[in-house]
């Protein structure tokens, strides 16, 4: 079995054997739902950080009954999974105000669920030293209450322990991004989502052997027969089986700039054996004075404050469209599809100005509206991109 | 369709202008033969608003309203910034600058709603057209439209106070001021209501005062900033009055004076005209307490709206609800809860306004935990007496529908107050006629609210 076979079929479940050996050995996992949650912090603590996600939610009637029609499928699609018993091994949440549907997603759970702990992150919305100060005040809130509810200490040495854990993560998946954006691409869109998807459903460490293992196994690994190539942004998006329904008609994704993708881990260090001090340093010299290089806790706000290229963050349209127009010229895309789920407007809104703005630099633009994890829609999606292919001449 | 080439100001001004020269007093005979004289879109709204009670009040809105407008309109001739805010802003920050004109999105897009022919709807349909979402939120989209259009005044900036509160709204404005080229001025709230959060968004709020002053090229003049928080502080006086007034059986305060309240909180606070405003909503109220007059033979019920109201028919709603004995006591647009500013110091009088921005309707219920609204709520129907509560299911609202179970239940279970829920888009009538919202209203009351 590859490691890629791995990875898929970790992808392919939520409560996987990684987790159930972790659990066995009487270790706790805690739930996060959006890639603004510093996962460092909940490691440091001996925590294994689980990406909550709806794989294999169908109806969402009793999500419904608490949330609404008109909120976003794929945090109805959670919180139905939330509600049931598909996520009854979790031993406490952790979830951000990310979007107003998440924020009233992690209420509902909260109210109804009652899980042992529950922590509503707040993460500001505009970078300003006086929020990131608040940011910095909230996970230290976080972390009294993780020290207090488990019983454990997260000392600044973990917490810099834990941050260079991450950052190999992030290194070894920007070499796997190298080779998936190559002129001869390694791997799949879907082959990638999935490798990312696993990356927030095991131990860290655990998925280190698997990336390595992989960039060994795919180096010379050449994917041919496509018609075009893709980049695919937009809302919250761990469908494996859409972006292979994507490819199948064509277009292969190449490259992306999805929170399920590469927004989750992009600032990460070239150097994969970076320290974490050394890297938070390089990148952020710039801003950072002598005392809080010292600081993990300040480097840790800082760094996730700084990477979100999420619609949910105000006043930085500019570096959100800088971000795709970089990867979609590193990837020399044919042209660029911006899904949204019905009723984020977050993404909604913020594709509509990408669109206009992509297209006048010359880089075509399809335009998707979801429903999360809708099959019966995978005929029409795979219509609309057939006609985009041929929109962009290939 | 209406086919339209102008913006949303330039075809209300000139109707606020006429509705401005109705005189105080009409007897309903000259009432009457104005609205014979009027075109077919006016005829309802208008013919709702002159209603005896609630007739010399909008006259007085009417000229207010019209001269906000006209402000509007002539600012640039006049060597003044438009500033383009949301309705949860307080605009006397914007009055206390001698180079800046407030123009409140919510509001003018409401006024276009009432008096134009077609309504919104070809502003809204532009959006659409340039690929805008449908589930975004059609109070502010509608003037959004008109002003994507190029056919309305194009603001000289906007300020964008719900981050943090509203996604929708907050994204709306980020692209108003991206494709406008605008620059665009932040108030960002944490998601919850605690004592660190507000010092974190009082620091905010400073920051975000020194760039409007940079912004319009002037320092805040402490004594202007005192005269329009003194005024700010003295409507506000009559504003506790006129909620007082609420309280009382049957309610003396007409169904519509809600909808006049936060048309005066939103764009005339500060002014001398608010308190002119709220003072004679306090005077016509009084008026009718003495008398015991009230529009139906008995109030069958007392509704308090837990979101907005529907604003595409205010004859429809407002006056019909009353007309049949339900008073419309308040929503969450008229929880204001204004403060007291102190006007010791210009530091004081910031500070002020950020504490009244703070706990702005929406900002402060549905900018945190759902609890702070249950809250809020709870002190709302105790304080007023009522005996029902509706929401109006407005489909753009998405965090408010996303707790609206739980808030339901909690609210039976701390109050025991039952409650309608709605589904009805409140600016665009194409989703919901009011024929069917008056239905499930009249339905409601006859069935539950009557049977207690």
């Amino acid at each position: 079995m590859s490691s890629m076979d791995d990875l898929i079929e970790i992808s392919g479940s939520i409560e996987n054997k990684y987790v159930k050996e972790w659990k066995e050995q009487g270790k706790k996992v805690i739930g996060y739902s959006c890639a603004s949650v510093p996962k460092e912090l909940l490691y440091a603590a001996g925590l294994l950080p689980f990406r909550v996600r709806a794989l294999g939610s169908g109806e969402t009637t009793t999500a419904d009954a608490y949330l609404s029609r008109f909120n976003c499928s794929f945090c109805r699609s959670c919180l139905e999974l939330g509600l049931g018993s598909e996520y009854d091994f979790l031993d406490g949440i952790v979830m951000p105000n990310g979007c107003d549907h998440m924020r009233r997603m992690f209420e509902n759970w909260r109210y109804i669920k009652k899980p042992p702990l529950a922590h509503p992150l707040m993460v500001p919305h505009i970078v300003t030293e006086n929020f990131i100060s608040f940011f910095i005040d909230d996970l230290n809130i976080l972390k009294e209450k993780i020290e207090s509810h488990f019983g454990v200490s997260i000392t600044d040495d973990r917490l810099r322990e834990s941050i260079g854990v991450y950052n190999k993560v992030g290194g070894k998946l920007r070499k796997l991004y190298e080779l998936r954006e190559r002129d001869k691409p390694a791997l799949t869109g879907a082959e990638a989502m999935s490798v990312i998807i696993a990356e927030s459903s095991i131990p860290p460490n655990k998925y280190l052997g698997f990336l390595s293992d992989l960039l060994k196994e795919r180096e010379n690994n050449k994917i041919s027969g496509y018609r075009a190539r893709l980049m695919l942004g937009g809302s919250a998006l761990d469908d494996v089986e859409l972006v292979r329904a994507m490819e199948d008609v064509g277009g292969l994704i190449v490259t992306d700039s999805l929170c399920f993708g590469a927004r989750a881990f992009w600032d990460a260090p070239d150097d994969a054996d970076a320290l974490a001090g050394d890297y938070l340093n390089r990148v952020y010299k710039e801003d950072y004075n002598a005392s809080v290089k010292q600081d993990p806790m300040d480097a840790l706000a800082r760094k996730y404050l700084n990477r979100l290229t999420c619609p949910r963050m105000f006043g930085e349209y500019s570096k959100r469209i800088d971000f795709i127009k970089s990867a979609a010229e590193r990837a020399n895309v044919d042209g660029v599809i911006l899904e949204h789920i019905k009723f984020c407007d977050l993404h909604g809104v913020d594709n509509t100005k990408l669109r206009i703005d992509l297209e006048k630099a010359g880089i075509p633009v399809l335009l998707l509206e979801l429903e999360y994890g809708a099959r019966s829609d995978i005929g029409r999606l795979r219509t609309r991109i057939q006609a985009f292919l041929e929109r962009t001449g290939r | 369709m209406v086919v339209v080439n102008k913006g949303i100001l330039e075809r209300s001004a000139p109707i606020f202008g006429m509705a401005a020269n109705i005189q105080y007093g009409l007897s309903q005979e000259e009432v009457d033969g104005i609205i014979r004289i009027l075109p077919p879109q006016l005829k309802s709204i208008l013919g709702a608003l002159l209603a005896p009670r609630s007739a010399d009040a909008t006259v007085r809105i009417s000229r207010a309203l019209s001269g906000y407008l006209s402000m509007i309109e002539s600012a640039h001739d006049d060597g003044k910034k438009i500033i383009l805010h949301p309705f949860n802003f307080p605009p006397e920050l914007l009055y206390a600058f001698e180079g800046a004109v407030p123009m409140c999105e919510e509001i003018m897009n409401t006024l276009g709603v009432m008096v134009l022919d077609g309504q919104i709807e070809r502003y809204i349909d532009i959006t659409r057209e340039m690929g805008l979402p449908d589930s975004l939120c059609t109070s502010g989209v509608g003037l959004a439209g008109s002003l994507l259009s190029g056919m309305d005044v194009t603001p000289d900036a906007i300020i964008s106070a719900s981050p943090g509160s509203c996604d929708n709204n907050s994204k709306l404005y980020e692209f108003l001021a991206e494709y406008l080229e605008v620059p665009t001025f932040f108030t960002a709230k944490p998601a919850d209501n605690t004592k660190r959060s507000f010092e974190a968004y009082k620091n905010n709020f400073r920051d975000f005062v020194r760039d409007l002053e940079g912004f319009v090229g002037e320092e805040l003049d402490e004594g202007r900033l005192r005269e329009v928080m003194k005024n700010a502080n003295t409507a506000a006086e009559y504003f506790y009055e006129l909620n007082d007034l609420r309280k009382v059986v049957p309610c003396p305060v007409p169904n519509v004076f809600a909808f006049f309240m936060y048309a005066t909180k939103y764009t005339m606070w500060g002014t001398k005209e608010s308190i002119d405003m709220v003072k004679m909503m306090v005077q016509v109220a009084e008026e009718r307490k003495r008398r015991g007059d009230y529009p139906a033979p008995e109030e069958r019920a007392r509704a308090l709206w837990i979101y907005t109201g529907h604003y595409f028919d205010i004859g429809g709603l407002f006056n019909w609800m009353e007309e049949n004995g339900i008073t419309y006591l308040n929503d969450i647009l008229g929880f204001f809860f204004p403060n007291h500013v102190d006007t010791s110091d210009k530091e004081t009088m910031i500070d002020g306004a950020a504490e009244s921005t703070w706990n702005y309707p929406m900002t402060r219920q549905v900018g945190a935990d759902f609890s702070v609204w249950v809250d809020d709520l709870v002190w709302e129907i105790n304080e007023l007496g009522a005996d029902c509560c509706i929401f109006c299911g407005h489909p753009a609202c998405k965090q408010t529908w996303g707790v609206f179970r739980i808030v339901r239940d909690e609210i039976r279970k701390r109050t025991g107050t039952p409650m309608l829920r709605l589904q009805a888009d409140s600016w665009d009538k194409r989703m919901t006629p009011v024929t069917t919202l008056q239905d499930e209203i009249e339905n409601f009351v006859k069935t539950v609210v009557e049977n207690k």
